[in-house]
């Protein structure tokens, strides 16, 4: 479990569009995991076969070996994979350690970030619109267009 | 936005495990859904920017989380159907904002896997309450992963959730068995409202 603990943390990054990050958390999960995989999955599909009620499983499974933990690698196996291939490329912009990207959907913007050292909770208003930091995610709307200097006022202020 | 919210909790020698005993699931999942029904509701409010914000964590592409809640629950239906894959993401939204606002739990410590859930050995989320003060508490647990499972109807029908259930608790089993904790919750619309249970698995 420890070898991807900061799989959220390539979500986050994917969200706001930095894939790169996303996918360098992304493959250190998949090489952290790979070997163990195979047996994993062999072993699973072996116990499945074997058992022929569902609620039988759970502890057939235990008594083969197959912990919780396991199973846990299993999935954060297949989802960095999914996170891995899926991610784009595209760019980000930085200010004062905050990675953000701002997404024009018509009339609205929408602000998306990430702040590492950034705690707690804070809202600030920005134009017509917000910008909330929560625990180092940023975001944020706003009706029409953004000036990039009062945008970065306004990150700054966030921390 | 403001919900009904209920907890209650089972322990998971209820459930059967072994050859010896008998599936009993679905009159299980009956039983909880009656206990949900007669349960004490708190009014909790959450905050909508949290809501929005929560579409990092979500399984389908879907933005301004909030606006589609507030449409689900007071916009004219007309002949539409509602969509299946909304409320789908409002309920990981609203399960994922409740943990953050009622339980105090970090957002990025919340790891979802619906996205993989084809997998057949796994649940919607998972929390390592390893980090988790207030989780710990709630649960009286030293350390271990909460998984958890998200069930949601706009429509809701008894049987369809009763069925829900018993599939959820089992799916849960699967990876909670027998040290873990586990956490079903059930999000439905109910006239005007929206009510949020959680049913813990200890």
């Amino acid at each position: 479990m420890t070898d991807c603990e900061k799989i959220s943390l390539a979500l986050l990054y994917a969200w706001i569009g930095d894939s790169k990050e996303a996918q360098k958390i992304s493959k250190e999960c998949i090489e952290n995991l790979r070997d163990s995989i195979f047996e994993i999955r062999e072993k699973i599909k072996e116990v499945k076969s074997k058992v022929d009620e569902d609620y039988l499983l759970p502890k057939a499974l235990r008594e083969e070996g197959i912990e919780s933990a396991d199973l846990v690698k299993l999935a954060l196996y297949e989802l960095s994979r999914r996170i891995y291939n899926f991610s784009g490329i595209s760019e980000v912009e930085q200010y004062n350690g905050i990675k953000y990207t701002v997404i024009k959907s018509g009339y609205k913007s929408v602000i998306k970030g990430f702040c590492e050292a950034c705690k707690g909770y804070n809202i600030r208003e920005f134009g017509n619109g917000f910008l909330i930091q929560i625990q180092g995610i940023v975001y944020g709307e706003v009706l029409g267009n953004i000036v990039k200097e009062d945008l970065t006022k306004v990150l700054g202020e966030l921390k | 936005m403001k919900l009904k919210f209920s907890s209650l909790e089972i322990k998971s020698d209820l459930l059967p495990h072994d050859k010896n005993e008998i599936d009993q699931f679905k009159e299980l999942s009956f039983y909880i859904y009656e206990s949900m029904k007669d349960a004490d509701y708190i009014e909790l409010e959450i905050d909508d920017n949290i809501i929005n914000l929560l579409s990092f964590l979500t399984t389908k592409l879907i933005e301004g989380i909030a606006d589609n809640i507030y449409a689900n629950i007071f916009e004219n239906k007309g002949a539409k159907y509602l969509s299946g894959d909304i409320s789908l993401v409002v309920s990981e939204a609203l399960t994922y904002a409740t943990l953050n606002s009622l339980y105090k739990v970090s957002l990025t410590n919340i790891i979802p896997f619906r996205s993989v859930k084809y997998l057949g050995t796994i649940v919607d989320a998972m929390i390592d309450i390893g980090k988790e003060e207030e989780l710990r508490r709630i649960l009286g647990a030293r350390g271990g992963f909460l998984f958890i499972n998200i069930r949601a109807s706009m429509t809701p029908r008894s049987y369809y959730i009763v069925d829900k259930l018993a599939k959820s608790l089992m799916n849960l089993e699967m990876v909670r068995y027998p040290n873990d904790y586990g956490l079903i919750s059930v999000i439905v619309k109910d006239n005007e409202a929206i009510k949020e249970n959680f049913i813990f698995v200890k």
